[in-house]
């Protein structure tokens, strides 16, 4: 008789049962629609993430850096940090280094994995994968998230995927870039090995002065008042 | 009372034997903080560079500065002190202070004491300035000038024509030097350099203001300052006004906040003693955290094997302005203090010739006067939380791995581009706030913000349907519909880019940071689906080499990319992108 009822529970837990197997002080905050892309509903602390898409890098920070998290960005020098912001960031707990000695980067992500909560990491900064290795066995151990962006080394026990962008508001030459969603997938290992998809939308929260003031720009610059300074305006080599 | 030492570092070296030469200075950071008198007399003054003072001095001895040694050479003249009173309190190394009513009665009135104190000391080789006065401040002061000692309660009247500088000179104490305020950082000394910038600060601003001596200050109500200048202007007027520094609010502790350690075995030697009084230190920061306090004068006291019990009192140099001792500054002075001990102990081991000595067995921290923690202003970064706290060692050592420029935070200014949004800030710089934060900026890009800023933007090529250029005219409109865009390989990028690196991020490395696959993605030749554009931006007209004229457009690619391209000097540019 007991077999058929332990059956079921499992049936019923179903991947619930992943989800409670971790320690709530295991799992670092994250936006609410980022949530369904990982298994243990949050971030579990100590995983490696590759994520080569600056944006969804900057949604993965934005909850956690807000409640406290610190977070450092190593070796991506392109990120916009107005994005960052924008995408909700704290960037009072946010550090980059932007351009390590190559030789020294595998120390100076030590140092940061040590104490931080988050590490991005930059591709092709790590040369050898001894050196990823020890990177993410040092995570596991003191309980940080390695984001990599991209090229790790290793087999990241995450990996989330943009597969297609949307943009709305252009329209040939008018409007401006106004709503944009990313459809985004994972692979990975153990339990995050099954694929899981979302739909984010990225909207920063809207700024009406400079979107008025970008609007207004728009509309001057089909009728300039100063004609003739602006027909050699664009051509001169300056 | 107080003892002054001059050039205590330099008489310090001295006596520890480091040099024996007549013309010594003492560097920190590249900057003379105390120099000798034969030196002096050759030009060599306080915050003078390394350069400029071998300049002046070919022959001069040049030593780093060593709080370590300063305070170890000190412990004699503490011990020597403590053969007077029982209460004398040590600032930092090469000044000490005590109250002087029980010994003065003692031996006969404050000039029979500092006599005797003068003869005491010199007698141990130490040439030291002694000042009586109603306060701290005051006696420092008289010991520099003619008449040390100022009678009780003309305090006021003694200090009534100095200028208002004198704060800064005796209270600054070492670590003001006009460098550490052209840099701004408050690395090395943490809080004690930032205090003593405020003050500098403050006294600047007094003296804009038009009050230039202390007496002046002084005769300011006192409501008025308070009101205006907060609690460092409070405690100033009171330094000026011949007024006890200390706040009338501090007390005794509780008697639970005392921390102690047994040593199993006895220690003697100096690097255990480093580790035993940073953790002493926590703890005792720590537990008067718990009870919301703040001590401002430390009891170090030890016992050896010997049975020999040992005390000094350390006072906080600017007690009152900012609180009490951090931790950090809590384990400087137990460390300099159990330095100079076993020293001491060390020596008279030797001097007795037998075999052991007796090492320190017990060590006890006793808050000795305590202020209520009426909240420190907090860091640029917020709370002291322990990860905050975790994090700065983190970046500390970063630094030190890669060199201080290397870690950054990120701080908002102005601009219209979107490389000239955000600024970096090396760790542990103090930033203003330009006041071009927050502005509107007319002629920025509209929400959402580029995700990726190229630090050198990637030459590109923009075509209409028939493979000719796009070019914007001067009304602001494309001479063509833009249909295909050609974007150079990253690595094919020669000078003449126009940069958008801050010139924070520093290198010339070309390096746009992206991985691999990004690259090939955006080298191709891509179909433009949709287009927004062009926005004229025409900026800094009025400087040269700041100017910039551009056209800006933002597209979509058939691979689902957006783009903002910018047509600046007849050429395209991909700027930043949306990914």
């Amino acid at each position: 008789m007991e077999k058929p009822v332990l059956a079921l529970s499992e049936l019923q837990l179903g991947g619930h049962v992943q989800k409670f197997g971790i320690a709530q002080d295991q799992l670092l905050p994250l936006r609410s629609d980022l949530m369904p892309l990982f298994p243990w509903g949050g971030i579990k602390r100590g995983t490696v993430v590759e994520i080569t898409s600056s944006v969804l890098t900057m949604a993965l920070l934005a909850e956690a850096t807000t409640q406290g998290s610190w977070a450092a960005v190593v070796g991506s020098p392109e990120m916009g940090l107005a994005a960052a912001r924008g995408q909700g960031v704290a960037l009072e707990r946010l550090v980059v280094v932007h351009r390590p000695p190559l030789d020294q980067a595998a120390a100076v992500i030590a140092a940061l994995v040590d104490a931080l909560d988050f590490v991005v990491v930059g591709p092709r900064l790590l040369q050898r994968s001894v050196d990823a290795h020890r990177l993410s066995a040092r995570a596991r151990e003191r309980g940080s998230v390695l984001v990599s962006r991209g090229g790790w080394l290793e087999g990241p026990d995450v990996s989330l995927h943009v597969r297609a962008q949307h943009f709305t508001g252009m329209a040939e030459g008018h409007g401006h870039l106004a709503g944009w969603s990313i459809d985004v997938e994972t692979s990975g290992r153990g339990a995050a090995s099954r694929p899981r998809r979302a739909r984010l939308t990225l909207a920063e929260a809207a700024d009406t002065t400079l979107e008025s003031a970008a609007t207004s720009t728009a509309v001057s610059g089909s009728a300039p008042p100063h004609d003739e300074q602006h027909v050699v305006a664009f051509e001169r080599v300056s | 009372m107080t003892i002054w030492c001059p050039d205590w570092p330099v008489v310090a070296a001295r006596r520890v034997g480091e040099t024996d030469d007549e013309r010594v200075a003492i560097l920190r950071a590249n900057r003379v903080v105390a120099a000798s008198s034969a030196a002096r007399s050759e030009g060599v003054v306080r915050a003078m560079r390394r350069r400029e003072a071998q300049s002046r001095c070919p022959d001069i001895v040049l030593l780093t500065d060593d709080p370590g040694r300063d305070a170890r050479a000190f412990e004699p003249v503490a011990a020597t002190i403590d053969t007077f009173t029982p209460r004398s309190e040590i600032v930092r190394p090469g000044l000490c202070q005590f109250p002087t009513r029980g010994p003065s009665r003692y031996f006969g009135g404050d000039a029979a004491l500092a006599e005797k104190l003068t003869a005491a000391l010199s007698a141990i080789g130490v040439e030291a300035r002694i000042g009586v006065a109603d306060g701290p401040f005051a006696a420092a002061l008289a010991g520099r000038s003619s008449t040390p000692i100022v009678p009780a309660g003309e305090s006021t009247t003694f200090l009534a024509p100095y200028a208002i500088d004198a704060l800064v000179a005796v209270e600054g104490g070492r670590a003001v030097t006009r460098a550490a305020r052209s840099t701004r950082r408050a690395s090395t000394s943490g809080t004690n350099d930032a205090d003593a910038l405020a003050l500098i600060d403050l006294v600047d601003l007094l003296k804009r203001l038009g009050i230039r001596t202390l007496g002046a200050l002084a005769a300011m109500p006192f409501l008025d300052i308070a009101a205006r200048f907060g609690p460092l202007g409070e405690r100033t007027w009171r330094l000026a006004a011949g007024l006890d520094e200390r706040p009338v609010s501090s007390r005794r502790p509780p008697a639970d906040v005392v921390v102690s350690a047994e040593l199993d075995p006895p220690v003697d030697r100096v690097d255990t003693v480093a580790f035993l009084a940073k953790a002493l230190a926590d703890e005792l920061a720590d537990r008067l955290a718990e009870h919301g306090l703040a001590c401002t004068r430390i009891s170090i006291e030890a016992e050896t094997e010997r049975g020999d019990h040992l005390a000094r009192l350390w006072r906080h140099e600017r007690a009152g302005a900012t609180g009490g001792l951090t931790a950090a500054g809590l384990a400087d002075r137990v460390r300099w203090q159990l330095d100079g001990w076993l020293h001491a102990l060390h020596k008279a081991g030797d001097d007795r010739s037998d075999s052991g000595f007796g090492g320190i067995t017990v060590l006890r921290l006793v808050p000795d006067e305590v202020v209520p923690e009426t909240g420190r202003q907090l860091g640029l970064w917020g709370g002291a939380g322990a990860a905050d706290e975790r994090a700065a060692r983190a970046f500390a050592r970063v630094q030190g791995l890669v060199g201080p420029d290397a870690v950054c935070t990120v701080h908002e200014t102005g601009g219209r581009r979107p490389a000239d949004r955000m600024e970096l800030v090396p760790w542990g710089d103090k930033r203003e706030v330009p006041a071009s934060a927050g502005q509107p900026w007319p002629g920025s890009l509209p929400l959402p913000h580029p995700t990726i800023v190229y630090p050198f933007p990637l030459p590109a090529e923009v075509l209409d349907s028939t493979g000719t250029h796009v070019r914007v005219g001067g009304r602001g409109e494309p001479t063509a519909v833009p249909a295909v865009l050609r974007v150079s390989a990253p690595g094919a990028i020669t000078t003449g880019a126009p940069t958008t690196a801050t010139p924070t991020t520093g290198a010339g490395e070309r390096d746009t940071g992206l991985s691999g696959s990004a690259t090939r993605r955006l080298s191709q030749m891509q179909t433009i689906t949709q287009w927004a554009g062009p926005w004229p931006l025409d900026e800094r007209w009025w400087d040269v080499e700041n100017h910039r004229r551009q056209a800006r457009l933002q597209l979509t690619t058939e691979v689902g990319d957006a783009h903002v391209v910018v047509l600046e000097g007849g050429a395209w540019w991909v700027e930043a992108s949306y990914q």
